[in-house]
């Protein structure tokens, strides 16, 4: 495979890092930006923050689920530089590879991904999920931990995602938890990310 | 003298942990943040130190750790005692971080019972040391029967026992590890931080994460995620009062130890936070010296804490 010639990480242990620190800050801070600096050649299907996070979190203790959409090289690319595991079925997946929000008929709905249990709510699926940019989709009102007062978000999701998102944080501790993920810039939203309003549509 | 931070001791990954083993902690630190205060097992490792010297709070500090922190370690709220230094140094050795006595230059702060007075910023990092991470342990020994309390909630057991404090007492007697509500949802152990520190937790602008190495535990709490100490309408929390002011610098709004200063039992209340103390001094000494009116006379703390009883 040529895909798998393409590196990793440059500096492996401060790049993974960097990029988990930018996951931390993004998580413990919803609907803030982060753009941890890595240098990394990505495959195609994958952004290179998306790749970066992958690289960062991945390893053979963990089953990733890809969207079928997703071109061959993530596979093979992800198998070769993290040695994680793949499942066609949502419910196995702790790792979710989005690269097309608005391909629905290739995407389950939120709750057909691992909930975690009611002791075990950590078990749940986190989802990767890659985002044009975070300026042109509708604009939503969040509150929550991490969150002082609120915070107005406007990735580029599909309305589905939100209705989904609703109910995910209606069965707190329980639900997914998503990394939003554009070029370089990465949003946390943890499953406490409350919506509280959508916001009126912005005329561009 | 510079060095280069990847050629620190030989034989070593940066951080001590390889990296596989930091991958295990950050995933389960990202699922503790998205469920404040919910225990997450993780694969605690063998460290070079024994169970009992902060080996849950060193495999967090080092999962988290890059070459550009600075690291301030404190015990009880100091920076000098027998477990800070060493483990200041130990991550000196394997990170080649820089490390601080100053809360405000600290980007990660690793603690063992205190809660630094100087608020903490947004940015920063507290890395709690825990010993037992479980709540309801004096309540439930069983760990299955705890986990489905959890789950469910059911955390009534807990206020009936506070409650008979009051009975008892008058008053709540639990002076450390004070039990408190996270975001509404999960009950608590802050580790052993005086009840003091506890509105501390609330709302707080760094992140706080808690490793228990024994117990193989982690948990978090956000940025600005709400933290109540469990209390009642008609016995409300409250926190320790000294009616006293430090010795050395005055403040009336910190928490403060009794120390032994010499062989004939004399005695002082001074801040139990070395730092906030120095300050606070120092502060207080520019001020003096631009008003010319200079005490030559003043002590520095350490030479009486090194020789007081720190219990
Ligand atoms: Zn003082």
């Amino acid at each position: 495979m040529v895909t798998t010639t393409l590196p990793g990480f440059s500096e492996p242990v401060h790049e993974a890092q960097r990029t988990f620190k930018g996951l931390l800050d993004a998580l413990s801070h919803p609907g803030q930006l982060y753009s941890p600096t890595v240098k990394i050649i990505p495959p195609e299907g994958l952004t290179p923050i998306c790749a970066s996070a992958c690289l960062t979190l991945l390893d053979l203790e963990t089953i990733v689920w890809l969207q079928p959409t997703l071109p061959n090289t993530v596979k093979n690319w992800l198998g070769f530089h993290t040695g994680c595991q793949f499942s066609e079925w949502p419910q196995d997946a702790t790792f979710a590879i989005i690269g097309d929000m608005s391909s629905q008929s290739s995407l389950p709905d939120l709750k057909d991904f691992n909930q975690g249990s009611a002791e075990d709510p950590e078990h749940s699926t986190t989802m990767l999920i890659q985002v044009q940019d975070f300026t042109s989709g509708i604009a939503q009102r969040l509150n929550g931990p991490g969150i002082l007062e609120s915070i107005e978000i406007a990735p580029n999701l599909p309305k589905t995602f939100w209705d989904q998102w609703t109910r995910n944080h209606h069965t707190y501790p329980q639900g997914v938890d998503c990394f939003l993920l554009s070029h370089n810039t990465v949003m946390g939203l943890p499953r406490t990310a409350k919506v509280l309003a959508t916001c009126p549509q912005i005329t561009h | 003298m510079i060095v280069s931070t990847d050629n620190l001791e030989p034989g070593f990954n940066f951080a001590y942990l390889d990296e596989q083993t930091k991958r295990s902690i950050r995933r389960s630190l990202l699922k503790a943040i998205a469920i404040p205060g919910h225990q997450i097992p993780f694969g605690s490792r063998e460290m070079p130190m024994s169970y009992g010297w902060g080996t849950g709070g060193i495999q967090l500090t080092a999962s988290i750790i890059g070459k550009n922190d600075k690291l301030k370690v404190i015990d009880q709220g100091a920076d000098d005692t027998t477990n800070a230094v060493n483990i200041r140094r130990f991550f000196k050795k394997v990170c080649g971080v820089s490390t601080t006595e100053k809360t405000a230059e600290a980007t990660i702060i690793q603690t063992r019972h205190r809660i630094p007075e100087t608020p903490l910023r947004a940015g920063q990092t507290m890395v709690y040391q825990v010993p037992i991470p479980e709540p309801l342990r004096w309540l439930e020994p069983s760990e299955v029967e705890t986990r489905k309390m959890h789950a469910l909630s059911e955390y009534g057991a807990m206020y009936v026992r506070l409650y008979e404090d009051i009975t008892q007492y008058g008053y709540i007697a639990t002076a450390y590890d004070y039990p408190v509500m996270v975001n509404d949802r999960y009950m608590m152990r802050p580790s052993p931080i005086p009840r003091f520190d506890n509105p501390k937790l609330h709302m707080s602008e760094a992140l706080q994460i808690f490793g228990a190495g024994r117990e193989k535990r982690l948990y978090a709490l956000p940025p600005y995620t709400s933290v109540k100490s469990l209390d009642f309408e008609d016995y409300p929390f409250t926190i320790e009062s000294w009616g006293k002011a430090c010795e050395f610098c005055g403040a009336t709004n910190s928490y403060l130890d009794e120390v032994v200063v010499d062989n004939h039992g004399g005695r002082l209340w001074i801040c139990s936070d070395t730092d906030y103390c120095s300050q606070r001094q120092s502060a207080q000494r520019q001020n003096a010296a631009a008003v010319s009116v200079v005490n030559t006379s003043s002590v520095s703390p350490e030479i009486f804490k090194n020789g007081g009883n720190r219990s």
